[in-house]
């Protein structure tokens, strides 16, 4: 739930309540305040009919012959009810409802009852109009409050979600910074600062760690140098088996040394971006190049190779295609059984290496992470598909990767 | 052969230097690029080896004058693998080849002959040693005057030995050669093995001499001696 809808909410609920209990509030007074008042004009008026019995005024102008008999009751003592009532009323022919006072009173000796009304319905209807309109009023304000609240709270917020996207898509690898809308309110700006201090913040130790990994893989290259040509010199020299086996140990660790320390730095040549991506590839012929260098080990395994290839060019590096397509083709070869078969498909937009191969021991998911490895795979050095995974990146591609019917299937979704 | 190694790293310079004379080049050094513009006024030289990356400046723009104070100097360009590998191919400096650090001394010298003999001979020069005899060329082998026929790698090999006369080729350095240092899966060391041995069959069958000699699982030597 956003933020604006928790808080309307519970505004409208609470104003709801507020707005209900005034309502009603309202009818209790309006109807007792209209009582008071129609009692005190039932009290005038019967005090005006003891007024006239009194001092014998006629009531009436009918005769006294047509008021057929008078009963002589016995009353109660004097006294004065006040009461709702409802009275028939012939002409309506229906009941209506009257506030009805009724006196009995002595006057001149004699015992009277005393009886006036005044109708209700007037006074209803004038009650429930009030508070109809009360109510019209309430809601016309209610609603507008939360339009208004809302179209403001949208303008407010605007920015913080244009500012929430650019967070969305921000990335290391994109050495932009963040570019953020500043907006009037001030937790906003101050959220802001605060997220463009630590961006910068967190894209500077970035850039500070891969400069290091840089500088650290180009500065190994000398000495790794003069450490291989002094190796292979002394390997000239007569030296006793024993020498030789110790010496080639160190050689060979210097090699893989060499090794990672070339695929270190065309992983950060990627990351910097230092390839021309324009240039037009025949990926077809590609693979078929790269797949003759791999004869030897093709061969060694009995493998065979379906090829569907499309004569379609693309748009990328021709350096990051080969190598691309190689650690394609070596892991291939790698991760497969002996008589197994690799098919190599590139159809409209996709480049599909599947080949035979035993279940993945590991975790598939960080199969593109680097040095995530095989532990049985001693020469690997673990970079392959780092590797392959990083030059999809720089071209904007998609790579993704499936165990499945025993066949491992990596598909790359070019942008042609 | 007069090369000029121009290596700001002594040690480098030292094992470069050492290993090429002793495959009769006659190797001049010099440690910066100071030196090497002096050296280049005062002497004629087939190749210069040149690093990049000097104290006293770009050897980009040492390769610009040796390029128009002596064209026919073969330039091979030694870099420490960044963006340069790039310019060089994309901005067509001149260079005639480079090599990345670390490399094979093994395969250095292969470079080197392979560029005098672009640059001396067109090409159309023949490598001999003793009985064997290669057109580079037209990739032919003679032995006794006879051509025999090789594969692409096993041709790759005997050149590649041929070039690197009495010296300890390690399995390294041949599978880098053959398949390119891209490819992780060439330590599997066996196929240098096949190679070899169909090498060396052909080379007696066609009654050649082996001159190969297995160097106890470093690698092999190509020698007479």
């Amino acid at each position: 739930m956003k933020l604006i809808q928790k808080t309307s909410r519970a505004y409208l609920f609470l104003s709801g309540i507020a707005f209900l209990i005034s309502v009603v509030m309202l009818y209790l007074v309006l109807t007792h305040a209209i009582s008071n008042w129609l009692d005190e004009k039932l009290l005038y008026s019967k005090k005006e009919v003891v007024g006239k019995l009194k001092f014998k005024y006629p009531l009436t102008t009918l005769k006294y012959e047509d008021l057929g008999k008078i009963k002589k009751l016995n009353y109660p003592k004097d006294t004065i009810i006040i009461k709702d009532t409802a009275v028939y009323i012939p002409s309506a022919k229906e009941f209506d409802i009257f506030r009805q006072l009724t006196a009995y009173e002595t006057i001149r000796d004699r015992q009277y009852k005393i009886i006036t009304r005044n109708s209700l319905v007037n006074n209803q209807d004038f009650v429930s109009a009030i508070i109809l309109y009360i109510i019209l009023i309430i809601s016309l304000l209610l609603t507008g409050l939360w339009i208004l609240n809302t179209q403001i709270a949208k303008n407010i917020w605007n920015p913080f979600y244009t500012n929430l996207n650019v967070l969305k898509k921000f990335s290391l690898q994109n050495q932009n910074s963040v570019e953020l809308i500043s907006s009037e309110i001030e937790e906003f700006e101050e959220l802001n600062n605060s997220i463009l201090s630590l961006t910068d913040r967190i894209q500077s130790d970035f850039n500070n760690l891969k400069e290091f990994t840089e500088n650290a893989s180009h500065e190994m290259q000398t000495p790794l140098a003069i450490m291989q040509s002094k190796i292979e010199l002394l390997l000239q020299t007569n030296l006793t088996e024993n020498q030789t086996t110790e010496l080639h140990a160190i050689y060979q660790a210097g090699n893989r040394l060499s090794k990672l320390n070339k695929a270190l730095i065309l992983l950060a040549k990627v990351e910097n971006k230092q390839f021309n991506l324009k240039e037009k590839i025949n990926l077809k012929e590609l693979i078929e190049t790269r797949l003759e260098i791999y004869e030897d080990f093709i061969l060694s395994k009995n493998l065979s190779i379906h090829k569907n290839l499309s004569n379609t060019s693309i748009n990328s590096n021709d350096t990051l295609i080969k190598i691309l397509i190689s650690n394609l083709i070596s892991n291939a070869i790698k991760h497969n059984i002996n008589n197994g078969t690799i098919n190599i498909t590139f159809k409209d937009d996709k480049l599909i290496f599947s080949n035979t191969g035993n279940i993945p021991k590991q975790n598939t998911e960080d199969l593109f992470n680097r040095f995530k490895k095989d532990s049985t795979n001693k020469n690997s050095i673990g970079l392959g598909l780092a590797i392959v995974k990083k030059i999809c990146t720089v071209n904007d591609w998609k790579v993704n990767y499936v165990y499945t019917n025993q066949l491992h299937i990596l598909t790359i979704f070019l942008k042609l | 052969m007069k090369i000029l190694i121009v290596e700001d790293e002594i040690e480098l310079l030292e094992a470069i230097s050492n290993y090429l004379g002793n495959s009769n080049f006659i190797c001049e050094k010099a440690m910066t690029l100071f030196e090497a513009e002096d050296k280049l006024i005062s002497f004629n030289y087939d190749i210069i080896i040149l690093d990049i990356n000097l104290p006293d400046g770009n050897g980009i723009d040492f390769l610009k004058t040796v390029k128009e104070q002596s064209p026919e100097t073969g330039v091979l360009i030694v870099s420490a693998k960044n963006s340069l590998e790039d310019k060089l191919k994309g901005l067509d400096l001149g260079a005639d080849d480079y090599i990345t650090k670390p490399f094979h001394l093994a395969e250095l010298n292969s470079r080197i002959n392979s560029l005098i003999r672009r640059k001396k001979f067109e090409g159309n020069n023949t490598i001999k040693f003793n009985e064997i005899e290669i057109y580079p060329d037209s990739r032919t082998v003679l032995i006794h005057d006879k051509q025999i026929t090789l594969t692409k790698k096993e041709y790759h090999l005997l050149l590649y030995f041929i070039t690197n006369i009495n010296k300890v080729i390690t399995k390294e350095s041949i599978a880098e050669h053959l398949w390119g240092d891209d490819i992780e899966m060439a330590s599997n060391y066996d196929f240098i093995y096949t190679h070899m041995v169909n090498l060396r069959k052909k080379i007696k069958k066609n009654g050649g001499t082996d001159y190969f000699r297995t160097m106890y699982g470093l690698g092999y030597k190509f020698t007479d001696s």
